[in-house]
């Protein structure tokens, strides 16, 4: 009945036509940060950095800079955004940091058929086939490669085989970027730097305007690397090629572009201790803030939940309550089907919610430290023999402490997933740690141990599916799909057969009938 | 027969938890009557207006500053046993004997100390032992003196007891709980007793599980563990069945204790575990089709 309700809402909403799997999905973007840090000693000092710039194929939003004691400006140079972190007579050690939300939207080109290399071009564009000292295109050797593999009448075959060449002949080394043209040809080894001016300088031989770009490879974590690939002038359009990793025409999702032209990502003034690292992580819009943000309403529900955040209800919190049902679901068939036993009720779920922030890895340590340590900290005031509501108080600020030392170790060392240790429900904590404590001294090691790898599976199981896009997309929009939830659970409270560990718990019993 | 329908059989006679409460608890266990039975001194006020042998109550410590009487009416005997009133599982549960000087001691026989005690009492009364940790207040009874050759199986100044599950006023199933060193006196079996199935009919010990093995002997003495003739079999199968009708519940796990005056019945379970069908060799679902109460 629940179930019908449920579903039938859904259909009724669905068939209106304010459904499509494209609005309702997540959207991949990355949070992207940029950190620098200085040593100063009074002088004045500066770091020029390039940062990325938004156009038709790559988004930058939502972007913010911390500076501390530092200036922060951008200015236009050449054509990228040059932004200068400037210091005035300033001591010690300066962070700054500038963070936003990126998104490269992946695009491949078609390159024209049996179009010829033009003999001229416009002023501008002349400009990219002129020779530089790190890209040689006016060499004799580079000029016997390129012509060798020119064809006159066809600019997209010309391309494609000096890009075959630079990708195929050239091996991937790991020498320096800061190879040239002439370098890398002689030593037919190179990474992308070294790869990336010798296309450069093959394609000015062969007449064809190309110029270097400079940019990174998103993924998750930490880096100092950057990237550099291609860009030739084919019929009209500014078109890349990585000969490195092997991109043809395309721009993958994952690059974003940083600056176009041969420069370095930073200059600075000489005297200082200067340290950059960026930081990505991969960041899901949500739908309502798609439609929000596309100005239009995907679905209906979106207008409730706009005048929920009208109210400055977070819709954070709103999510989190939406899915909890869905992770209770997961807790109750890993209890009563599968049989797994776990610590507290809802703990599991809980915790699983609370893993949003940290990450299932950093989450997984942080509990079991925290448990850990609550375990440890409750041995010892067995010794007192105290009473049963004062010991979990102490419990509990043990525990809030030890939360409290992560964090700080966290923010002290940059790794931030930790640090929101301190969403974690600290009363649930500090049960568990009783309830661990007690298991462990009337039935055992191995069994508290056995509940508390219980208890964690459980809370992956949980995690994973609570993040799942789709599934919180979904009861995002539909949430008159906890009514089929709720249909699941009643099903769940009639289910009256055995458990998977109870099939293994009773394994003797099967095929001995009767009395032995 | 199959693969296929051995497994079937097997889902339709053994019961797991699940099934254990929708089709035994819920239906035949009113929840009304349930207090009657999780409290122990109702269960035995109970018990003792229907002429079932119970052990004496020598005190029931409701508030902190009775721990006083506890101690100053303990020179008075010579044993004493402590149990939370609504504990289960054997949890909080603690003996004490008196000995030749005059001392106290523990069920290893090691002296007891009294401060280590008393805090143990203040935490029955903080509700450490009980399902909801609701305050809790303290059964203070007597050490029941075991049958000599039922005490010679296991060793421990623990007591053994005979678990029969009661339904329609017939035992289903029935085991032997024995103690063991690391049980610490309780006969628990998820405390580390040992569970050993008896024939109905005979009255005979059949297979010993300790915590989901079989075991042939018992682990701290030696005594093969089948074979056993239980004293008083009908006396207990008849106690069962009068406990059965006390309660007016189909689903009921008796714990008999063959003291050397006779039957005693120690407490009374109103969701008993799952473990006997181990020892047993028997679902518990045929066993109850067999009493004549089928669960789906």
């Amino acid at each position: 009945m629940l179930l019908a309700l449920g579903l039938g809402a859904l259909a009724l909403r669905a068939n209106s036509g304010v459904l499509s799997l494209a609005a309702l999905t997540p959207r991949l973007e990355w949070m992207l940060s940029l950190q620098v840090s200085m040593d100063l000693h009074g002088d004045q000092a500066n770091a020029r950095v390039l940062l990325p710039k938004a156009d038709d194929i790559q988004l930058v939003r939502a972007e913010r800079v911390e500076s501390g004691g530092l200036s922060f400006s951008v200015h236009d140079r050449e054509g990228n955004r040059q932004a200068v972190f400037e210091a005035d007579r300033l001591d010690g050690h300066q962070v700054a940091t500038w963070n936003a939300i990126v998104r490269v939207l992946p695009r491949r080109w078609i390159l024209p058929e049996a179009s010829p290399i033009p003999t001229s071009y416009p002023d501008d564009l002349a400009l990219h086939l002129q020779p530089t000292e790190t890209i040689q295109s006016a060499d004799p050797e580079i000029i016997a490669v390129a012509k060798a593999h020119t064809t006159p009448a066809d600019v997209s075959r010309t391309v494609r085989d000096l890009f075959d060449y630079v990708h195929t002949e050239i091996r991937a080394g790991t020498y320096e970027n800061a190879l040239d043209a002439r370098t890398t040809l002689r030593w037919q080894e190179a990474f992308c730097g070294g790869k990336s001016r010798l296309l450069v300088a093959l394609l000015r031989a062969a007449k064809i305007p190309a110029r270097m770009v400079g940019g990174l490879i998103l993924e998750r974590g930490a880096k100092r690397t950057t990237h550099a690939w291609v860009e030739a002038w084919i019929n009209g359009l500014w078109i890349p090629f990585d000969a490195l990793n092997d991109h043809f025409a395309e721009r993958p999702a994952h690059y974003l572009q940083l600056y176009r032209g041969d420069h370095a990502l930073i200059s600075r003034t000489s005297d200082v201790n200067f340290q950059y690292r960026f930081h990505a992580k991969a960041w899901r819009t949500p739908p309502d803030e798609q439609a929000a943000s596309s100005g239009g309403s995907a679905y209906d529900t979106h207008v409730l939940w706009q005048a929920f955040r009208r109210a400055e209800i977070s819709l954070n919190l709103l999510r989190i309550l939406l899915t909890l049902p869905v992770g209770v679901l997961v807790l109750l068939l890993l209890r009563n089907v599968v049989g797994l036993r776990t610590m507290g009720t809802f703990a599991p779920a809980l915790l699983a919610v609370a893993f949003r922030d940290t990450g299932l890895l950093w989450g997984t340590a942080v509990f079991v430290i925290v448990i850990g340590v609550g375990i440890a900290a409750r041995s010892v005031l067995d010794h007192f023999q105290l009473l049963h509501l004062p010991r979990l108080a102490i419990a509990m600020t043990v525990t809030i402490l030890s939360m409290l030392v992560i964090t700080w170790w966290s923010v002290q060392r940059g790794i931030l997933e930790p640090a929101h240790v301190t969403m974690f429900p600290i009363a649930i904590l500090t049960l568990t740690v009783e309830n661990a404590f007690q298991e462990w001294q009337e039935r055992g090691v191995r069994y508290a141990a056995l509940l508390a790898s219980g208890t964690l599976f459980c809370v992956a199981c949980i995690h994973t599916v609570i993040e799942n896009h789709f599934v919180q997309a979904i009861v995002f929009a539909f949430p008159e799909m906890l009514l089929a939830v709720l249909a699941a659970y009643l099903v769940l409270g009639r289910y009256a057969g055995l458990r998977l560990f109870e099939l293994w718990r009773f394994r003797d019993l099967l095929g001995s009938r009767g009395q032995p | 027969m199959s693969w296929l329908g051995a497994l079937g059989d097997f889902r339709r006679s053994v019961v797991g938890l699940n099934r254990r409460n929708l089709a035994c608890v819920f239906p035949h266990n009113p929840r009304a009557s349930l207090p009657a039975v999780d409290d122990k001194v109702l269960a035995k006020e109970r018990l003792v207006s229907c002429a079932i042998r119970v052990p004496e109550t020598r005190l029931i410590v409701r508030q902190y500053r009775e721990l006083a009487t506890f101690f100053a009416m303990r020179s008075g005997w010579s044993d004493f046993v402590v149990k939370p009133v609504n504990g289960a599982g054997g949890r909080g549960f603690r003996l004490g004997e008196i000995d030749a000087e005059g001392g106290w001691r523990n069920h290893r026989g090691a002296p007891i100390d009294d401060e280590d005690l008393a805090f143990h009492l203040a935490a029955i009364l903080a509700g450490e032992h009980t399902m909801d940790g609701h305050p809790d207040s303290i059964l203070v009874e007597e050490l029941l003196r075991e049958d000599p050759a039922i005490a010679a199986v296991h060793g421990t100044r623990g007591v053994a007891d005979v678990r029969v599950i009661a339904c329609a006023g017939r035992s289903v199933l029935a085991m032997l709980r024995l103690p063991t060193a690391l049980s610490g006196g309780a006969a628990n079996l998820h405390k580390g007793g040992i569970g050993v199935g008896i024939d109905l009919a005979t009255g005979v010990t059949t297979h010993a599980v300790r915590r989901g093995r079989t075991l042939e002997r018992h682990p701290d003495t030696g005594v093969e563990l089948s074979g056993i003739a239980i004293p008083d079999w009908s006396g207990i199968q008849a106690i069962a069945g009068r406990v059965n009708h006390a309660f007016a519940m189909d689903y009921l796990g008796v714990d008999c204790v063959l003291e050397r005056r006779g039957t005693f019945v120690l407490e009374v379970n109103a969701r008993p575990g799952l473990e006997i069908q181990l020892c047993n060799r028997r679902g518990l679902a045929d066993a109850m089709a067999a009493a004549g109460v089928p669960i789906p």
